[in-house]
C-alpha cells in the first residue's frame, strides 16, 4: 500500500471515532451505533457488550441523562490492510451524572476530569 | 465530489481551526483575526463580535494579558460543497490570569482545566484560503462558574453581551 492510501485511512478511521464521540455526547446514540459493524466487540469499565443492539441498550443506560463529554487526543491509527486498521487513544472524561447541559443557562462546574483511558 | 476532495477539505479546515489556536496561544492576535473571515459572525463566553476589527479587539482584551493554552480535540468536519464546510470540536482551556508564561522563569502552577468548551465553525473557501466565517463555543464545563473571565468584563463594558 502506498502511503498516500495509508494516510487516507488513517485519517478517515480517526474522523469515525471523533463523529462516535460527537454523537453520544449529543444523546444521538442510533447515528453513534451505526459507526459500530453489526458484529462489533465492546469492552469498557468491566462491560462487555457484542453488537449493535447490545451496545445501543448500554449507551442508553450510560448517556441519556447527564452531560459528558469524552476529550480525544493522541490518536495513532495503525492500517493493517485495505478494509482492516486499529487505533489507539487517549481518552479524558467530563461527567456531570445529574444535569443536562442543554436543560441549563449557564456551564456546570467542574473541578476536573472524571477519568482518563487509553483506548483501543 | 470523491472522497478524496473530500478529505483534502476536511484536513485544509481543521488546519486552519489549529493554527487560529496557536495563533491565540502565542499572542498574534492579526494573525489569529485574519484566519476569518471579514464578516466574521463570532459568539463566545456571551460576547457577540462581527468583524475581523471588532474580533481582534476582542482577542486583545481577553488573552493579552495571562496565559492560556487551547487544546483542541474531537474534530469533525462536514464538507457541505467546494467551498463550504462545517467544524465541530472541543477545546479544553488551561488558563492562568496574571502571570504571562514567557515573563516567568519555569512553569505556571495550576490545579487542571479550567473550561471544557463545544466548538461550532463554519468555514469558507476564500482566495486567502479557508476562513471561519462562523463561530460559537458553549462552555460545558467551568472550573470557576462565578468569576468571570477578562472576556465577560470586556464584553459587559463594551455592550457586547448578547443571548
Amino acid at each position: 500500500m502506498d502511503r498516500d492510501k495509508e494516510r487516507a485511512i488513517e485519517w478517515d478511521c480517526e474522523q469515525v471515532l471523533r463523529r462516535y464521540y460527537n454523537h453520544v455526547h449529543h444523546r444521538e446514540l442510533d447515528e453513534a451505533v451505526a459507526l459500530f459493524t453489526p458484529d462489533a466487540d465492546w469492552h469498557a469499565l468491566g462491560v462487555d457488550l457484542k453488537g449493535r443492539e447490545a451496545i445501543l441498550e448500554g449507551l442508553r443506560n450510560g448517556f441519556a441523562s447527564g452531560t459528558v463529554r469524552h476529550t480525544v487526543t493522541g490518536t495513532v491509527v495503525t492500517v493493517i490492510d485495505d478494509d482492516i486498521a486499529d487505533s489507539a487513544y487517549c481518552n479524558c472524561v467530563y461527567n456531570a451524572p445529574d444535569m443536562r447541559i442543554e436543560d441549563r443557562e449557564s456551564p456546570i462546574a467542574m473541578q476536573g476530569p472524571r477519568a482518563g483511558r487509553r483506548c483501543r | 465530489m470523491d472522497r478524496d476532495q473530500e478529505r483534502a477539505i476536511e484536513w485544509d479546515c481543521q488546519k486552519t481551526m489549529r493554527q487560529y489556536y496557536d495563533y491565540v496561544d502565542h499572542r498574534d492576535f492579526d494573525s489569529a483575526a485574519n484566519l476569518f473571515t471579514e464578516d466574521i459572525d463570532w459568539f463566545s463566553h456571551g460576547v457577540k463580535l462581527q468583524g475581523r476589527k471588532e474580533l481582534r479587539e476582542g482577542l486583545q482584551a481577553a488573552l493579552g494579558e495571562g496565559t492560556i493554552r487551547h487544546v483542541l480535540s474531537n474534530t469533525v468536519v462536514n464538507v457541505i460543497d467546494a467551498d463550504n464546510a462545517e467544524l465541530n470540536e472541543y477545546h479544553t482551556l488551561y488558563y492562568v490570569a496574571d502571570a504571562e508564561f514567557e515573563n516567568v522563569d519555569g512553569p505556571l502552577a495550576f490545579e487542571g482545566p479550567d473550561r471544557v468548551i463545544d466548538c461550532y465553525a463554519a468555514l469558507r473557501r476564500t482566495p486567502e484560503g479557508w476562513r471561519i466565517a462562523k463561530r460559537r463555543a458553549p462552555i460545558i464545563f467551568r472550573r470557576n462558574p462565578d468569576e468571570p473571565v477578562r472576556l465577560e468584563t470586556w464584553g459587559a463594558k463594551q455592550g457586547k453581551i448578547a443571548q
